[in-house]
């Protein structure tokens, strides 16, 4: 929360009113802060085509006023903000307003629209009245003031980018997947994380736990979309392809360790133009993409693929390097130092005989067979103990290496195991024994070698901390099996013993590392990965090292870190909502295996990519959950790089000394008179769609009804739609409408003024109005109406009463009303039917102002404490209304209602500091003369 | 030309019209209203009339029998000026200008003289009772032969006179020219809609409410004819015992629905219920249902007790005959079907 | 000359490009030796255009700018500071007109409307070659306001700009403060009372000291302009000794033998010929009727000490920065005979009607008789489409509506008749209507061309009237008190104000401001505002709305003591003049007067005065008067350019010009619908309906995503149907 500069007016609303109540203030010299919900100020009145009753063009009349505003040296605006609260504090109030991520950088943004050019999503377009679409990526119109674009990503993003501890896009790159676009796809995944032909392989994929569609057939197959695009690429590109980095620093990181936290920070660092050394203490690069993870999962082909990504950055990879004083390194020059050296250290059970030949731990078990001598297991008799995911790649590696027979011992039950679902399957169709609910007690050796273990049955208790039932002992069920190998996979502890003393570390040894930053007891180290967080899963340990190297970066640059915040996620969209939604079934897609009988003597990958059909198969399955794909081809378009996913909600708070209230008006939802039928007849629309149809930025190149663009040639006008109406009610519209009894003001007008544009537009179209009165009451507008007459308008006074689509498929509609002048009741048929909808007041008004509270009429517009006096005041001092906030009202009494509140306002503000000129001459009385 | 006569509003208020003067002429009860037709367009006109105090054209109008009170257009008046429920009121008004006798005008307007009027009624069968020393069989004989008296009697007294005073004020007085045929041939238009109310089907509210409609008044019709041309209470025919039963249960069950409706006041229909719209539906129940018990206890000889019972029907039949058949909303079933009737004539 | 200019062509929408054809024109000028820039823009006024301008202007250095978009009227300002944005001398801009010169009255003729274009913008490139630049003219403004007229928005705008600090002088026709307000009991909507809104005003003003009332005063020269108006009032006598004291006025007040017509009572009554509007009228001084005392010697005599007959007008000289003018309006006075209006007795107008209501507290009278029933006739004097006054009078229903719930409230038994022709209590208003026809008010529709006829039936006064809401049934009415509910005309006096400032009149002989919306207060006099109903009918709130928009505009105004305006005035080459003094007969503005240059008797501009009408250039014999930015050199080089011949060919008829050219970056996935859409787009150009029968889609569907494909550019329209029903479109 910053406090921003203090002003002496706060307008709320951007409209006309709002506009001209901050220009007059402004132009007596005040400083104004104008505050709008919208991406552009203009309001209601740019959307309009002209203006009643000279005709000029809405846009040509508002465009200067917003120019005037926008460019005023002393008016600062804040548009895409909401006001969360305003209190009264003495005399002034606090204000506190949220300043919504347009996700664009304002001041980068040329308004050029090429990220609009290739945005993927069409969304109904509220500028345009919903009669045609706009990207998510977009310019709210073209007159837009500013005129910048914005992603709208409203407020969520979906389940699987969501789940993703790594930041990755799913949702973007089944998109870009789905319509071949597997380079940008690609592109997409290098944003967040350099190594994704192993995440392809060997990523947990916590997003197809989150996908919507998993609570339908089957999640959609994230991962294996992956490993294909990465094939392609990797394909395609055998090397990295040289990336240009811009604005280069002159800092120098070192990172310790190359596993998936490691590599991912020094990406990321350098891509931010640091340079970055990488050491590993193992004799090749990758950590345990390497040294974990066996070869029919991962080829190691791949993960020195992957490392090309790195590298091409100029990352320097040093290994044999272990290195455990980190001091040194700032003394050879470097200005920080990110320790990722993972959890290299088993964890030993202590069972007894445990210190027996042919007991080995785990990781030193896939070490060796991954980058040194292989164990011979020819015709032994494998035992692994533990149930994680490396307990099963070491019981999977042992059939390769020719174990007879090997079975996974685990203590608690299959649903506990830590291991993947999936895996553990494939294991078992190898021919992996899986033995639940046993535990060893002690291993029996013979001649210092293994051959007996002795097991115990267990049993589920309670649960624990974890939130897991924890396994108790059988008593008694003791008993014996053999074996010629046993592999512990108990657990994995972090490599920090070199550290103890430099940096403060847990009691498990792990690195203390603020929970935010990654930031360790000592300024210029960080640390992450399972270092940090104990042993867990490659694109967790990844997700650390961007987020390191996200703080690292502002570290190094001398910015306080706790100023920002990393990431561009937003919360998972409601599923619910998704699923409401109507969808065929479609089962997950398999793709092939290699043939169970030849997988548990090769090393060659169990898991085939999928074709190109399966493929596309698959990804059309997502279900296409949020509103932006987060696909970044506006990123990789915009020539300003001026699109920004990770902007935040801003909160602002400043000191204001009065308030005008110029939020303006809504129009009456035509839904909510049932018998017109909006929305279910394509044909009757409402006024304000009409105005875009006939607008010079109209959305169509003609006047087109919306149902089949047929150039209409019979117009019917329904006028007082929603205003003059206490029946309202009665009519089923549910809760959010109201009887709205009094006249709306504007409708006669515009109707009038639409009738003369279209007969202009189509010289040969009948235009009927149907009316109860006609309130031409303002200045020009009784001839206006008398001008519509003369050509050849025609008026019909009768309220209609209900409209329904013609029975013959036409499109046409059939109006019925009474021609009360006649006394008789009859139906007309039209193309088209416009319904003049009322006004309505905007009612989220009165909820900003806390500690005060802003009265309303009886009709929930702002009300006027003292109308005919003080005619912008309302019921809290300093506290002022203009515009439509306070009724209806056409455009020229709006703004003469905001001239008259910016002169109350001028002169609250200057009771309390100018003092008042004195007479001219003093002999002058005040009376007569 | 018409004098303008503002006062009339305030009369036609004693008839329980309400917010009509809210009015601002929109059309859209017309517009809305499903039987209105360009040939006959209402209930606007009829609102403007009754503001407007133009007496005659109202009398001369039988528009107000050709609403059937859906309620459609006082739920959508978008002044809430209840333009149906002015209809209602308009049929009780015309109902007292058709009768020559001016009491229904009195009973409408005064709830104290209608209660007095069945607190007399009530006191002349006590005497009656007890001049036959409450001997039921001489009541049960006395009420049969009161029942054929007072339906002629009243007809032809009091029903047939006011017909024609209908007739008067909306063919004759308007000059309307029909030809002697027509009175014939349109005839059949007169039955059709006494029995069935054919017209109200053409209400866009549900078509349940024409159907217990149709049930009931053939019900009431039915159980007038056993009661009084085939003496149920006296008889011993099977089949006629069978046929009053039915017919009783029908009359009283479906007036429950009725009643409750009216309490509930649910549609609009039932919003605003005037007391002789009450009697008449609560008196029809209790007519339906005393009948019942009577020939239950006459079944069951249960004889003491069905001695005050019959009383009670006797009073409900008495006060049925005398106060709702003619002067009560009983003759809008009559005169909807005349004005159908008439209407076809006026038809050119 | 001006070598380097840039032109920028505006579609204005398609306001322009669809009869003009601006991409031409644009690839025209092109070629020209000193444009170096020259394009066709969307919308020239949009901010991304401005500043895609003054980059332009930077990065080619131009010297001088030319757009063509619409009326100067509505953007020379804004391109004026575009200029100045980019380090542009702002008089090195020429806009000009092909909107409602060229495309709009054109429409039917594109080709040539185009041709007129090109010479326009010819015209106006040859005009800016000759521009000079020029400085604006620094003026001092004095912080002091003149409002004219003591109504309720008068008095209300001078509390506001004595409030923010500025000086103000009010002056007031009548001897009492109030104007229209204080006739009327009660205001609608809030009921207040007038004369105790006029009594709070009043005591309000009287706080600031920087407030100064003439009552009784008329204005009577003005001279001088923006920030330095000198404006001469008569302040009439009152005929009362200053030295007199309250009680002996108030005697002679209550012994004054003769009585005159009562103005304020609209002459339904007679008062004193010493007299106060009303009581409480304020300021609480009385005012003498001389004239009508002038032979009643001994009053005049008894009283001697009180009065002075013999008192002078006084001429008073006041400097006001800038003036608001807010003189309200007249009833409109019925012809006599209209609606039987002084012909028949009990026919009265509707501020009559308020003010017999005031004078009868308890039961309604007129001339003896009591009032039981009252028939008002709407619209008299206005909405007339014969008579002079063709527009609405705005406030006169809602005033008639709240006048009769008064009238209930007030006397009970009453029954009101309105005939109306449409009624309009806009907005909230509205209730007022819903009310009235609850409590029994009875409502008739009239159209003009069958007006109610007012009749005398023995002791009754019938109207007569058609009334439409009955089937145009002829109706009757008996009223007792026929009301005709008239509108607001212009002052009788608009005309004298309107000249001496040289405020334009319109067509309903109000006041004019210059533009409804973009400057609704603002007057064609720079420094003169107006507000309140002398600009148009407008009830209170409205009235006093309006004028505090005009306080808030000469606020900002006064704020600095310095103003700059544009520098097209004359100029007078002092070398080459004779001094003839025919240019000083000729100006309107008394700008030019006799100098000496040198020896030199010449003549001699007042930089502050000139308004730069041109008045003065064609009369001089010598020809050494120019007007900047309108000098010979750019006048004539302008018609040499218009005359020029252009070879335009026609356009492409039919087809539509395309809103806008999307990015570079093509779009590389289209969504489903659109690629469905796409395949059912069998033939080479399409219609819905037929896009409809070949995919199956709904047609709303088709129409929404085509037109979204056509504003995205994957497809276009295609010219019309045989029957021109539909349009057809192709892919791109």
């Amino acid at each position: 929360m910053k406090q921003d500069k203090n002003y002496d007016a706060l307008v709320i609303g951007g409209g006309i009113a709002g506009q001209e109540a901050a220009l007059s203030l402004a132009d007596m010299g005040h400083e104004v802060l104008l505050v709008d919900k919208a991406l552009s100020i203009g309001g209601k009145m740019i959307q309009l085509s002209k203006v009643f009753p000279t005709l000029d063009c809405a846009a040509c009349i508002t465009t200067p006023k917003m120019s005037e505003t926008a460019r005023h040296p002393k008016i600062t605006l804040a548009l895409n903000s909401e006001i969360d609260s305003i209190n009264k504090v003495g005399e002034d109030f606090n204000v506190q307003i949220s300043k919504k991520a347009r996700y664009v950088i304002q001041e980068d943004c040329t308004g050029c629209a090429e990220c609009e050019a290739v945005c993927p999503e069409v969304r109904s377009d509220d500028y345009n009245a919903n009669l045609a679409g706009r990207k998510v990526a977009y310019i709210p119109f073209n007159l837009a003031n500013p005129r910048i674009a914005t992603i709208d990503r409203q407020g969520h993003s979906a389940p699987c980018i969501n789940e993703c501890p790594g930041g990755v896009k799913p949702y973007g790159y089944i998109t870009l997947a789905r319509n071949g676009q597997y380079e940008e796809a690609m592109k997409l995944h290098l944003e967040d994380i350099p190594f994704p032909g192993s995440l392809g392989r060997a990523c947990y994929a916590p997003c197809q736990n989150a996908c919507t569609r998993a609570s339908l057939e089957g999640a959609v197959d994230i991962r294996k979309t992956k490993r294909f695009f990465a094939d392609w690429y990797y394909e395609k590109y055998p090397e990295a392809p040289e990336v240009e980095i811009k604005n280069k620093t002159d800092k120098k990181i070192a990172v310790i360790g190359s596993g998936p936290a490691g590599i991912t920070a020094a990406y990321h660092l350098a891509l931010k133009g640091h340079n970055v050394t990488i050491f590993e203490a193992a004799p090749a690069a990758g950590g345990m993409l390497r040294l974990a993870l066996p070869e029919y999962r991962a080829p190691k082909s791949v993960v020195d693929r992957d490392l090309k990504n790195i590298t091409v950055l100029g990352v320097n990879i040093e290994c044999n390097q272990k290195i455990t004083d980190l001091k040194a390194l700032k003394e050879q020059g470097f200005d920080a130092v990110f320790v990722s050296v993972g959890t290299h250290d088993a964890v030993k059970s202590g069972t007894e005989g445990s210190k027996l030949n042919g007991i080995v731990d785990c990781l030193h078990f896939l070490r060796e067979s991954n980058i040194g001598k292989k164990e011979d297991l020819k015709g032994k008799r494998v035992m692994v103990i533990g149930g994680g995911n490396t307990a099963i790649d070491a019981a999977r590696t042992s059939l390769r290496l020719g174990a007879s027979k090997v079975t996974v011992i685990y203590r608690r039950s299959r649903e506990e195991m830590p291991c993947f679902a999936p895996e553990i399957h494939e294991a078992e169709e190898e021919g992996v024994e899986i033995m639940i609910l046993r535990n060893p007690v002690k291993y029996i050796g013979e001649n210092g070698q293994i051959k007996q273990v002795q097991l115990v049955k267990m049993q589920l208790g309670e649960k624990d901390a974890s939130g897991r039932r924890s396994p108790e002992v059988v008593k008694g069920s003791e008993y014996i099996e053999n074996v010629d190998y046993v592999i512990e996979a108990i657990g994995l502890k972090p490599s920090t013993s070199p550290f103890v003393g430099q940096v403060d570390l847990n009691k498990n040894g792990t690195i203390v590392a603020d929970k935010k930053t990654l930031q360790t007891s000592v300024d210029y180290i960080f640390a992450g990965g399972d270092t940090v967080t104990g042993a867990t899963t490659l694109i967790e340990a990844a997700g650390q090292g961007k987020k390191a190297a996200f703080y690292m970066d502002k570290y190094l640059r001398g910015l306080n870190m706790l100023d920002f915040q990393d990431g561009d996620k937003l919360p998972a969209v409601d599923k619910a909502k998704i699923l409401s939604k109507q969808y065929t079934l479609a089962p997950q897609i398999q793709n092939a295996m290699m043939p169970l009988a030849q997988r548990a003597t090769s090393w060659k990958e169990v898991e085939q990519t999928y074709t190109e059909a399966e493929l596309k198969a698959s990804t059309e399955r997502c279900l296409d959950c949020s509103n932006c794909r987060e696909c970044h081809q506006c990123v990789a378009a915009c020539p300003s790089n001026a699109i920004d996913f990770s902007q935040k909600t801003q909160v602002m708070n400043t000191t204001v000394k009065s308030v005008i209230v110029t939020t303006g008006y809504k129009l009456f939802p035509p839904s909510g008179k049932p018998n017109y039928g909006y929305t279910k007849y394509a044909n009757v629309i409402d006024s304000m769609q009409m105005d875009r149809l006939i607008a010079p930025t109209r959305p169509f190149n003609n006047v087109l009804r919306p149902g089949d663009g047929k150039v209409p040639d019979n117009i019917a006008y329904v006028l007082c739609t929603g205003s003059r109406d206490s029946a309202i009610e009665n009519s089923g519209c549910g809760a959010d409408c109201e009887n709205n009894p009094i006249c709306s003001q504007i409708c006669c007008m515009y109707s009038i003024k639409q009738a003369q544009l279209l007969m202009g537009a189509l010289p040969m179209a009948d235009i009927t109005i149907y009316y109860m009165d006609i309130r031409a009451f303002g200045k020009g507008y009784e001839e206006f109406f008398m001008e519509a007459k003369s050509m050849g308008v025609t008026f019909v006074k009768g309220k209609v009463a209900k409209i329904r689509e013609n029975e013959n498929g036409s499109g046409d509609l059939i109006l019925r009303y009474e021609d009360t002048t006649k006394g008789i009741v009859k139906e007309a048929k039209h193309d088209v039917v416009v319904l003049s909808v009322g006004v309505v007041p905007n009612k989220d008004v009165p909820e900003m102002f806390k500690s005060d509270k802003l009265e309303l009429d009886a009709f929930n517009f702002v009300k006027q404490t003292d109308e005919l006096i003080n005619p912008s005041l309302t019921s809290i001092e300093g506290v002022y209304v203009a515009g439509a906030a306070s009724g209806p009202k056409d455009i020229p009494d709006s703004i003469l209602s905001a001239g008259a509140a910016a002169s109350e306002v001028a002169g609250y503000l200057s009771k309390n500091k100018e003092p008042r000129i004195k007479s001219q001459d003093k002999k002058r009385d005040f009376t007569t003369v | 030309m018409s004098r303008v006569n503002p006062k009339f509003a305030t009369e036609l208020s004693k008839y329980g019209s309400s917010d009509f003067n809210a009015c601002f002429n929109c059309g859209n009860c017309t517009a809305t209203c499903s039987l209105s037709t360009a040939d006959s367009s209402f209930p606007r006109e009829m609102i403007r009339y009754t503001t407007l105090g133009l007496e005659d054209d109202i009398k001369a109008s039988l528009k107000p029998w050709e609403c059937y009170y859906c309620g459609e257009c006082s739920s959508e008046c978008p002044r809430q000026a209840e333009p149906g429920e002015l209809m209602m009121s308009l049929r009780r008004y015309l109902t007292a200008q058709y009768d020559w006798t001016g009491l229904s005008g009195l009973l409408y307007k005064s709830l104290p003289l209608s209660i007095t009027a069945f607190i007399l009624t009530f006191v002349g069968v006590i005497v009656f009772a007890f001049s036959v020393g409450f001997e039921l069989e001489k009541m049960i004989h006395f009420g049969h032969l009161f029942e054929g008296i007072a339906i002629g009697t009243i007809g032809l007294v009091i029903l047939m006179p006011n017909i024609a005073r209908m007739w008067y004020f909306t063919i004759l007085k308007p000059k309307t020219k029909v030809p002697f045929m027509k009175y014939l041939k349109s005839m059949g238009e007169l039955f059709i809609h006494m029995f069935t109310q054919k017209r109200a089907l053409g209400c866009d509210d549900n078509q349940f409410r024409w159907f217990e409609h149709f049930i009931l008044v053939i019900g009431y019709l039915s159980l007038l004819f056993t009661t009084v041309a085939l003496n149920w209470f006296g008889t011993s025919s099977l089949f006629v015992i069978v046929l009053g039963y039915v017919m009783s249960a029908i009359v009283f069950v479906v007036t429950i629905d009725f009643v409750s409706s009216r309490i509930k006041k649910d549609k609009a229909v039932s919003k605003h219920s005037q007391p002789s719209d009450i009697f008449f539906v609560v008196w029809l129940f209790f007519m339906g249902f005393t009948a019942f018990l009577v020939r239950l206890f006459i079944d069951l000889d249960l004889l003491e007790m069905n001695k005050w019972l019959y009383i009670f029907h006797l009073t409900v039949l008495v006060q049925w005959a005398l106060i709702i058949v003619p002067f009560g909303k009983w003759t809008h079933f009559l005169y909807r079907s005349f004005a159908m009737y008439f209407a076809k004539l006026k038809e050119k | 000359m001006k070598q380097r200019i840039g032109v920028y062509i505006c579609h204005c929408g398609g306001n322009i490009s669809d009869y003009v054809d601006v991409e031409e024109l644009g690839k025209m000028f092109h070629q020209e030796e000193n444009v170096v820039v020259s394009k066709d823009v969307m919308f020239a006024c949009a901010d991304s255009n401005q500043k895609d301008m003054v980059a332009d202007i930077q990065a080619n250095k131009l010297d001088a700018i030319v757009v063509c978009s619409c009326s100067p009227k509505l953007h020379l300002h804004t391109f004026k500071n575009v200029a100045a944005r980019a380090g542009l001398n702002p008089s090195n801009y020429v806009q000009v007109n092909i909107r409602e010169q060229c495309s709009w009255p054109h429409s039917d003729r594109p080709r040539e409307a185009t041709v007129k274009a090109a010479g326009l913008i010819r015209a106006g490139i040859n005009r800016v070659s000759y521009s000079e630049s020029l400085e604006n003219i620094e003026l001092t403004v004095k912080k002091s306001a003149l409002v004219i007229g003591a109504g309720v928005s008068g008095m209300k705008a001078a509390i506001d700009l004595a409030r923010s600090g500025n000086e103000v002088f009010l002056i007031e026709k009548d001897f009492f403060v109030g104007g229209r307000i204080a006739q009327k009991q009660t205001l609608f909507p809030t009921n207040q009372n007038g004369k105790e809104v006029v009594t709070f005003l009043y005591n309000e003003m009287k706080k600031f000291p920087n407030i100064t009332i003439f009552t009784g005063a008329t204005v009577e020269k003005v001279s001088g302009s923006l920030g330095n108006f000198s404006v001469d009032i008569k302040v009439k006598p009152r005929y009362i000794k200053p030295s007199a004291d309250k009680r002996s006025v108030e005697r002679a007040m209550g012994e004054c033998p003769v009585t005159i017509h009562d103005d304020f009572n609209l002459g339904l009554v007679e008062r004193k010929a010493i007299y106060k509007n009303y009581p409480e009228a304020l300021p609480d001084v009385p005012v003498v009727d001389a004239e009508a005392l002038k032979d009643a010697h001994d009053f005049t005599s008894k009283f001697a000490s009180t009065l002075n007959l013999n008192e002078e007008a006084q001429t008073l000289s006041l400097i006001a920065g800038s003036v608001l003018v807010t003189t309200g309006y007249d009833h409109y006075q019925p012809k006599e005979g209209e609606y039987g209006y002084k012909t028949i007795s009990n026919v009265v107008t509707l501020p009559e009607l308020n003010r017999l209501m005031e004078m009868n507290p308890e039961k309604l009278v007129y001339k003896g008789k009591q009032i039981k029933s009252l028939a008002f006739i709407y619209c008299v004097g206005s909405r007339q489409t014969k008579g002079d006054n063709k527009y609405c009078s705005r406030q006169c229903c809602t005033s008639t509506i709240h006048t009769s719930l008064q009238l209930k409230e007030k006397y009970k038994d009453i029954q009101t008749y309105h005939l109306y022709r449409d009624i309009r209590t806009y907005g909230k208003q509205e209730l007022m209507y819903a009310e009235s026809s609850k409590q029994g008010d009875l409502y008739f529709k009239y159209e003009e061309k069958e007006m109610p006829v007012v009749s005398v039936d023995g002791k009754s006064t019938i109207v007569k009237v058609k009334d439409y809401l009955t089937a145009k049934k002829e109706m009757e009415i008996e009223a007792d008190l026929v009301v005709l509910v008239t509108g607001m005309v212009a002052r009788e006096d608009a005309t004298t104000i309107s000249e001496l400032f040289k405020i334009p009149i319109g067509r309903d002989k109000f006041f004019n401001e210059i533009h409804p919306k973009l400057k609704p207060v603002e007057t064609v006099i720079k420094g003169v505002y107006i507000g309140g109903t002398c600009q148009g009918p407008k009830n209170v709130s409205e009235s006093v709305q309006s004028s505090l928009a005009g306080a808030s505009k000469i606020t900002a105004l006064l704020k600095s003591g310095t103003v700059s305006v544009d520098p097209i005035i004359a100029s007078v080459d002092a070398n080459k003049c004779t001094w003839c003094g025919k240019c000083s007969d000729v100006c309107d503005f008394t700008a030019i007067k006799e100098v000496l240059f040198g020896e030199k008797h010449v003549a001699g501009v007042n930089k502050a005065v000139c308004t730069g009408c041109g008045i003065c250039a064609p009369v001089c014999p010598e020809n050494v008067i120019e007007i900047a930015q309108y000098t010979d050199n750019e006048i004539e080089s302008m018609i040499d350019g218009f005359m020029m011949d252009f070879d335009i060919k026609e356009k492409g008829t039919g087809e539509v010009v395309e809103v806008e050219e999307e990015g570079k970056v093509g779009m590389k996935e289209y969504p489903l619908v659109w690629r469905e859409i796409l395949a059912g787009m069998t033939a080479e150009k399409n219609t819905i309906p037929e896009i409809v029968a070949n995919t199956k889609l709904a047609g709303e569907l088709v129409t929404f995503h085509l037109m979204t494909m056509n504003r995205y550019g994957v497809v276009v329209p295609a010219g019309m149907d045989a029957k021109e029903t539909y349009y057809y479109y192709k892919r791109k």
